[in-house]
This record gives C-alpha cells, structure tokens and sequence, in this order.
C-alpha cells in the first residue's frame, strides 16, 4: 500500500516536472495562448492577444494605464477618489462600465463583459476563486514594496504583450529613487529624521514597519518610529506617540475627520516636537494615494525627501515632477487631473 | 453594604488609580507622578514634556475612563432593574446602534469636525431610544416586554442604516474611520472631550443614585408596582430618558463598551445585595474602577493600543459564563417547590 | 360606605368580562369574592384598584373615583395580595416588604429607621420574622404569599384587595392568613375584598360574600344569607351540598358519596 503511493507520488512529480520543462513562461509562437507564472506562482494561461482585459484593484489598473493598455479594458478599473479625477479629464473612461458595487465586485456584471483575462491583487483570493469557476483566467498580482510592484508591472507588461512599456515605466520610477538616494546617502543614520506617518483612521492609527510606508520613509533617509511595530496600521496610545517624540508628522489621507489645524490645536500633542516645530504635513492623496501600493510610490519617496530635507531638492519641482510623471503614465498631468500637493 | 465589601471596594480602587496614575508608554514613574502631584509643595517638577503628558494626556483619560465606567454600569443596573432582566444591557433600547449610526453619518458628511462625529453619535443615540419608546406607546400593551421588543426593532433599524452607510463609504478613508470610532477607545480623552462628557454623565449618575430606592419598586411587575403606588409607566420614563443620556453621552465621546454595562452590576450585586439604595453606588465605583483599570491595560501593555472591547469582553464574557453556571447572583428564580 | 361599584363592565379588548355590577362592600370585616375560574373575580378586583379601565361605570373608594385618583393616592387607600409573585433579583423579605412603604416615601428618599422597624413588627405579625433575611425568589409559593400579605399589610390601607391569597397556603397556613385577615380588619377598621375558591373559608371567616357567574353579580349579602345550597350549586357547580356539623357549623362538601361523611353519618345515627 505505502509502496504504491510512494510510486503514484513519484510519477505524479514527474508528470508535473514534464509540464513545466515542455510549457515553458513563454511557449512556442505559434500557440494562441501562453502560460505565465503570475506572484502567487499559479500557472496561469492566457491568450496571446487579449483585446478585453479587466483589474479588480486599481493596484492593477494603475499600472493598464502606465502601460498605456487602456484601450483594452472592458470596464473602470480606478476606484474612488481616482476614477473621480481621471473621469473629470477622460470621457471615454467615465463611460466605461463599473462593475464595483459598494465595497463589492458584481462578478456577474464584470463576466458579462467577458473579459479574457483579469488581473486581481495577492489577497483577494476569493474574488480570485469566483473567477476561475467562471472560466476566466486571473492573474494575481502585487506590491507591497517596491520591488514586488516592479515585478508585477513586468509580469503585466509580458502578458499584456508590450514588454519595452513596461521596462520604460520601472526605469523612470528608479531614475527618481536613485536621484533621491543620490542626493541623501551621506546623511548619516543619526540625523535622518525620525517620522510618524499616521493612517486614514486617525491620527492615532500608525503606519507599522511591515508596511509600505516604512519603505518610502527608509528611501527618503527618514525612520519610521513606528517600525518595530508589525501588522497593518497599528492603533496607539496619545502617550505611546508621546514618548516616540517624532520630529516630523505625516497625516496618511487628506479625507479624515482630522487635518493638520486640528493636531496643532490637540492638547495631547503638545510636547511633541513635531508640533512645537510646526512640522505636520498632509501626504498627497486627493486624487490617489501616494503611499498605496504601486509604483508610482516613487512620487511619494521624492515628496517625503523634498520635504524633509528641502534644501538638499531646491532645483527639484514636485508639481513639475508629478505632472510629468502622470502625463506619461496616465494621460493627463497631475495638476489637470485636480491634484494637489 | 458588608464592612468587607466595602473595604473591598476601596482597596480595589486605590490601587487601580494607582497603577492608572503610574503606568503609561510614556516612561514617568512613581517618583515622577508623586513629583507632579506634590509640586504645590515645592517639589521640583520633573521636566515640562512630562508634566504636559501627564496632565493632558494621563490625567484626563483616567478620569474619562472611571467617569464613564461608572455612568454605563448604573445605566446597566438601571435597565436591568426596569426590564426586570438580569441580562439586560445598557444598549437594549438602541441606544449604541443609534450612536453608531450618528457617528458614521457625521464621519461621511460632516468630516471636519470632531466635534460634529461626538453631537451627531449623541443625538442619534438618543433619537433611537425615543424612537422605540414612541413605537412601543403606540401598542396598548404598556408592559416593559414590548418596550424590549421595540428597542430591538430600532436597533435593527440603525444598524441597516449604519450597515449602509458603511457599504457607500469610501473603504480607505471613511470606513476606516467608521471601524475605528465604533470599536470605541480612550485614545482621544482630552479635557475638552471630559467638558463635554461628564457633565451630563456625572449629573445623570449622581440623579439615579438620588432616586435609587424607587427603582427595588421598579423590578416589581407592573401591577404589584401600580399597586404600591409607582406611576411605574411615569417613572419608567424618567429612569430611561435618564440612563439614556449617560449612555449616549459615553458611547458618543469613546465608541462602544462592550460588556461592562451588563457585568457590572452583577459584581456589585454580590458585594452589595439586592436592595438599589446600595447597589447603584456599588454598581457605579465598581464599573468606574474596573474600566479604568481595562484602559489602563489597554494603553500600556503593548505599543499598539488594545481596543478596549476586546480586553472588556475577554474579562467580561468568562465572568458571565460562570455566572450563568452558578445561577446564584443572576437572580434567575428557583423554584423549591412548595 | 367604603367601596361602591357602580354599574362597571370591563374586559380586554373586544372580550367582554365584566357586565354591569354594582356592588357595595361595607365598611370594616372581610367580603369574599366567590366564582368559578374565569368568572371575573381577578379583572373585578384590577377595576378596583385602577389597574383596569372600566369601559363603563366606575369604582368609588370612599367617595372617589378611584380612576382620578393619582397611583399614589390609590395606593394610600388600597394595597393588593397578587395571587403569585416573584422577582427578577433576589431581593430579601425584608426588603420586599419595605417596598410597601412606597407611596409614603418621598421618590427621593428611601424609607427611615422607623419604617424598618414598623416593617419587623408586621413580620411578626404574620409570624413569618425568621424569613425576613432570606431571599425572596427562595422561598415557597406559601411563604411569598404570607410575605405579600406582610407588604400589603405594611402598605396599611383601609381598603385590602387579596386575590386568591390561599392558593399556595398548607392548611394551617389558610386559617392563619383568615385569621390575620380577621384580627387586622378589626383592630384597623380596614375593609378586605378576598376572592376565594374555599366555601368553607368563606363560611368561617368571612362577614359578606359576592357571588360571580360568567361576569355577572348574581348574589351578594351576608355570607349566612347568600351560602345556601341552591345559590352555591348555582354559581359554582352542580355537584355541590351543604350540610350542618354536629358542632353546628354549616360546611360544603362535594355531592358524592365520601368515607369521611357516611362515617359521621353512622356515628350520628348511634
């Protein structure tokens, strides 16, 4: 009996070794399809010209647009306050379907577009199920950090047939992460500047080490004090915030129920350096966030380092470079889109 | 009261307040806290930063946390005694529902004022209690049961409503916040909060303590009380419109509590018996100390802040269970037979 | 005269109970309200005491109309034995019994010192003393009902309405609480309405005697008057007979044929 399952295992790993050798990530031209190993590692086959595509989260969609594949979507795939700003300058986006009810995809709605092929983000792994049962290849995808949004916007270029779009977009997003890391490298760890950078909850809701915002602040040569905490936005204590005695405070959205009058008014700040310091800053985000994972994380990274150690980006522009950034990446400059810094 | 329990009380007290006073992410001390106590005595102060932490953010959250502790637990014993349900709770009129509705439809609406997200939950909280008292005025039916049934019918009214709110919200912003003020928290404690909170909580518990004795009638049914000469159907309302404006006034300035209101008075009715005139002040020191003690551990024990519920219900919900199990002090009616 | 119903029909709802009953209970001794179950003895007594609204007629307690009447004035002329009780909480006796002081209590006070001490005399009275510490929900159904009747007592109202107080007493307890009953009425002056199933009780003890049938007064006088045997057979059942013990008491008994009465009859005989 053991004998027998010892040897059905043993044929059953070598059947699959013999798909992966004889299928390899990009299989013989001629096929009409091809296999990919999406950031899940699921082998995933799609066809090779796909004229109806789809994103369940506008991590993915974010990057459609980047890679100037727009034209093949079947629906809106920016959400919120993006999809705002981009309908007021793009008729033909704002007349795209929504498939996006409430917090909910219709899945109904979204494969009665018949889409050939959706992009989904790592975690939604049951929008993921509920596509596949309905025949439709799904690619997950993700970002977390930069890097792995880097490799996601490859892995969609590949797919998407438009490989050089792709490579374009990541060296650009590194030519700004390099200027910064060039212009701040010899800040010695002792002076970067020790940053709180407070969510969308409240201001007492802190971006943890294991997020994305750490990463932006280590880019710009500024600490997290909240990086020993792990997990996603962490809820802390008036007097925890107190006793990290941050020199600097990032309000992670533009839409709270707190702004920066309100937390220089906030009595229980009062000792904070911070504030006495007057250095309480909103980070961009009323027509996205910049501190949401995607690449163009790289415009959050130049913002924190602009503001932070002004004197070292006085020929830098933000506007300039936001605007640039997003007519090439989205169509429309930042500025026409409504942003604001 | 027995002599011990009081004694009980007084020590259980003294040394939460001190533990309350003491503890902290932000590192002061008992040398530093007796420091900052006595300066009028012309100890030298420790530094600036620690007298502004301590007393803007210590002190107030402290006095917060016991002054509403208190408020919910008499309302808890208020609604337990007017129902005639040991089980009964403070939110059992839709009050919490209500004030969660208030809240979200200020946070998605009204965004810039914190203020604004406090009235709102307030006048939304008690909007859903006069709600189902109106409901329940319409039957002809005056007993406390349909009162029950129409706190239930409005709570699920606010709820759907809140639960529409939240699936039109913006998931990153507004949900979120909605989330955060409904888990409720000490975090924001600060004396303007406290100036607008005790107040009315303080007047409200100290009025119920005042008209303790009236509610032993109260638990009577309602004829046995008509009978006794309680305009019970006048009194109820007073003893609800009153514990109504405590609840609404804390769930409104710190989110919901769950548990404390419901535990509370079973506690004190082991230490204090039965008879109201002893177990409303009971209730109250009782829920006062234990919820400044749960937020005392809920702000210090890890750096990330411990949502207050969950440390409430883990302490809370054990308490209960075994409760449940040894019938005695549920009050729940045995039968010995004639 | 210290309660008059006057012309009174009520009932629940479109569910008539009571119709048209005028009845007037003299001042000081003991009335007993006798009727088969669901004959409106209970709802007649909730009239009285205002519980109920009458859809028609009234009841005057000493002159006024008790549906004016503020609770706490009701409750400071008429005090009520329910015919069960418990309480959600354990509350002791005594301080079960102490809620009798309620309509004297200001609503923000509690009742004084002289009150408990006037609350542990009535316990004595009704010689019930040892319970006064003992939770309430503890008790038997016998024993709550002496504790109602030690509140009610407590309450001290000219005008006591019991309903039913017997139902859970053991034998010796019945004639205790009649006796109770008999001993307040004269020393106070009160004036008790008892509604009672036991014939006998109400023979022994009783000084009027209200007969319901069906929602309708159909006998009312002097218990000596009204307990005849076509009157009881009348208004609570066909099986039913009189007879005149040798000690000259008149008792009721069912009408079949009993070991205990043809025993007597033989001894008679001889």
């Amino acid at each position: 009996m053991r004998m027998r399952s010892v040897i059905m295992m043993i044929i059953m790993l070598l059947g699959t070794a013999c798909m992966l050798t004889g299928c390899p990530g990009t299989s013989d031209s001629k096929s009409r399809t091809m296999v990919v190993i999406d950031q899940l590692g699921r082998r995933v086959e799609v066809p090779r010209e796909l004229t109806r595509i789809s994103a369940m989260h506008h991590f993915g969609g974010k990057i459609v647009y980047a890679l100037g594949q727009q034209h093949r979507l079947v629906e809106q795939v920016l959400y919120g306050i993006e999809a705002q700003a981009m309908a007021r300058v793009d008729p033909r986006f704002a007349a795209l379907p929504m498939t996006l009810e409430g917090h909910a995809m219709n899945i109904e709605h979204l494969v009665a577009l018949s889409p050939q092929c959706v992009f989904v983000y790592a975690s939604d792994t049951s929008d993921m199920e509920l596509l596949q049962n309905a025949g439709i290849p799904v690619i997950a995808v993700k970002g977390e950090t930069l890097e792995e949004s880097f490799a996601a916007v490859d892995l969609m270029a590949r797919v998407l047939n438009c490989p050089e779009k792709g490579q374009a977009y990541i060296a650009d997003c590194r030519r700004l992460l390099d200027l910064v890391h060039d212009r701040l490298k010899d800040i010695p760890p002792e002076q970067r500047r020790r940053v709180l950078f407070t969510g969308p909850k409240s201001i007492y809701t802190v971006a943890t080490g294991q997020m994305l915002q750490s990463e932006i602040l280590r880019r710009a040569a500024a600490l997290n004090v909240a990086g020993s905490l792990r997990g996603n936005w962490a809820d802390v204590s008036p007097e925890q915030v107190a006793s990290w005695n941050p020199d600097v405070i990032f309000l992670g959205s533009k839409l709270g129920t707190y702004g920066v009058a309100e937390i220089y008014q906030n009595s229980q700040f009062t000792s904070l350096k911070a504030i006495r310091e007057r250095r309480v800053y909103v980070f961009p985000s009323n027509i996205g966030w910049w501190d949401f994972p995607a690449p163009h994380c790289a415009l959050g990274v130049v913002w924190t380092a602009k503001t932070l150690y002004p004197e070292r980006f006085k020929d830098i522009d933000m506007r300039t470079v936001a605007d640039d950034f997003y007519t090439k990446y989205t169509g429309h400059a930042f500025t026409a889109m409504g942003g604001r810094l | 009261m027995k002599k011990s329990g009081v004694a009980l009380l007084c020590l259980f007290f003294a040394a939460s307040l001190g533990i309350a006073l003491c503890a902290g992410r932000y590192p002061i001390g008992i040398q530093g806290v007796a420091r900052l106590l006595f300066a009028w005595t012309g100890v030298a102060p420790p530094s600036e930063e620690t007298r502004l932490i301590f007393w803007n953010i210590r002190l107030p959250r402290i006095i917060m946390s016991f002054v509403v502790g208190c408020g919910i637990s008499i309302a808890g014993a208020v609604f337990q005694a007017l129902f005639r349900n040991p089980l009964a709770a403070p939110d059992i009129l839709g009050v919490t529902a209500g004030s969660c509705f208030g809240a979200a439809l200020a946070i998605m609406y009204f965004t810039t004022a914190a203020l604004a997200v406090q009235g709102s939950a307030f006048v939304f909280g008690t909007l859903a209690v006069t709600l189902a008292y109106l409901l329940a005025s319409r039957s002809w039916d005056r007993s406390a049961a349909v009162l029950v049934i129409s706190g239930i019918v409005v709570s699920a009214f606010f709820q759907a409503g809140l639960s529409i709110l939240m699936y039109i919200a913006n998931p990153y912003d507004q949900l979120a916040q909605i989330v955060f003020w409904i888990m409720g928290s000490f975090h924001t404690a600060s004396w303007a909060k406290a100036q607008t909170t005790l107040p009315l909580v303080v007047a409200g518990s100290v009025l119920l303590m005042i008209f303790s004795w009236r509610l032993n009638v109260m638990t009577q049914h309602e004829e046995d009380a008509l009978s006794l000469g309680i305009d019970i159907f006048r009194w109820r309302c007073f003893y609800v419109t009153v514990s109504t404006l405590i609840v609404a006034a804390s769930v409104a300035a710190v989110g919901t509590i769950a548990w404390v209101g419901l535990i509370m008075p079973h506690i004190a009715r082991y230490l204090a018996g039965t008879d109201h005139r002893r177990l409303i002040p009971a209730t109250a020191f009782l829920g006062g100390t234990f919820l400044l003690l749960m937020d005392t551990i809920a702000r210090s024990v890890l750096a990330s802040e411990i949502p207050i519920s969950i440390i409430t219900s883990i302490i809370g919900a054990p308490f209960l269970g075994y409760l449940v199990m040894n019938r005695r002090y549920l009050g729940v009616e045995r039968e010995l037979g004639n | 005269m210290s309660l008059a119903i006057e012309t009174l029909s009520a009932g629940y709802g479109a569910t008539p109970v009571l119709h048209d009953i005028t009845l007037k209970v003299e001042e000081g001794g003991i009335c007993a309200l006798m009727g088969r179950n669901g004959s409106g003895k209970t709802t007649l007594l909730r009239c009285i005491n205002a519980i109920l609204k009458p859809k028609h007629g009234g009841v005057k307690a000493f002159g006024q109309e008790v549906s004016r009447l503020k609770r706490v004035e009701i409750a400071r002329l008429i005090s009520l034995v329910p015919q069960s009780s418990s309480t959600a909480f354990p509350f002791t006796c005594r301080e079960m019994i102490l809620m009798g002081a309620a309509a004297r209590v200001r609503a923000w006070s509690a009742p004084s010192r002289k009150e408990v001490a006037t609350a542990l005399e009535v316990l004595h009275e009704v010689g019930i003393e040892g319970l006064a510490n003992r939770p309430f929900n503890q008790l038997s159904g016998g024993e709550r009902q002496l504790v109602m009747l030690a509140r009610a007592l407590f309450q001290n109202t000219p005008i006591m309405l019991l309903d039913e107080p017997n139902a859970h007493l053991d034998f010796s307890n019945q004639h205790r609480m009649m006796e109770i009953m008999r001993a307040v009425v004269k020393r106070r002056g009160a004036t008790a309405l008892i509604s009672l199933h036991d014939p006998n009780l109400t023979l022994h003890y009783c000084d009027h005697v209200a007969m319901l049938k069906k929602g309708r007064l159909v006998a009312h006088g002097p218990t000596g008057a009204v307990m005849e045997e076509k009157t009881l057979r009348e208004v609570l059942g066909e099986n039913i007979r009189t007879e005149t013990t040798l000690g000259g008491h008149t008792v009721v008994t069912p009408r079949g044929p009993s070991v205990a009465v043809h025993k007597l009859k033989i001894l008679s005989r001889r």
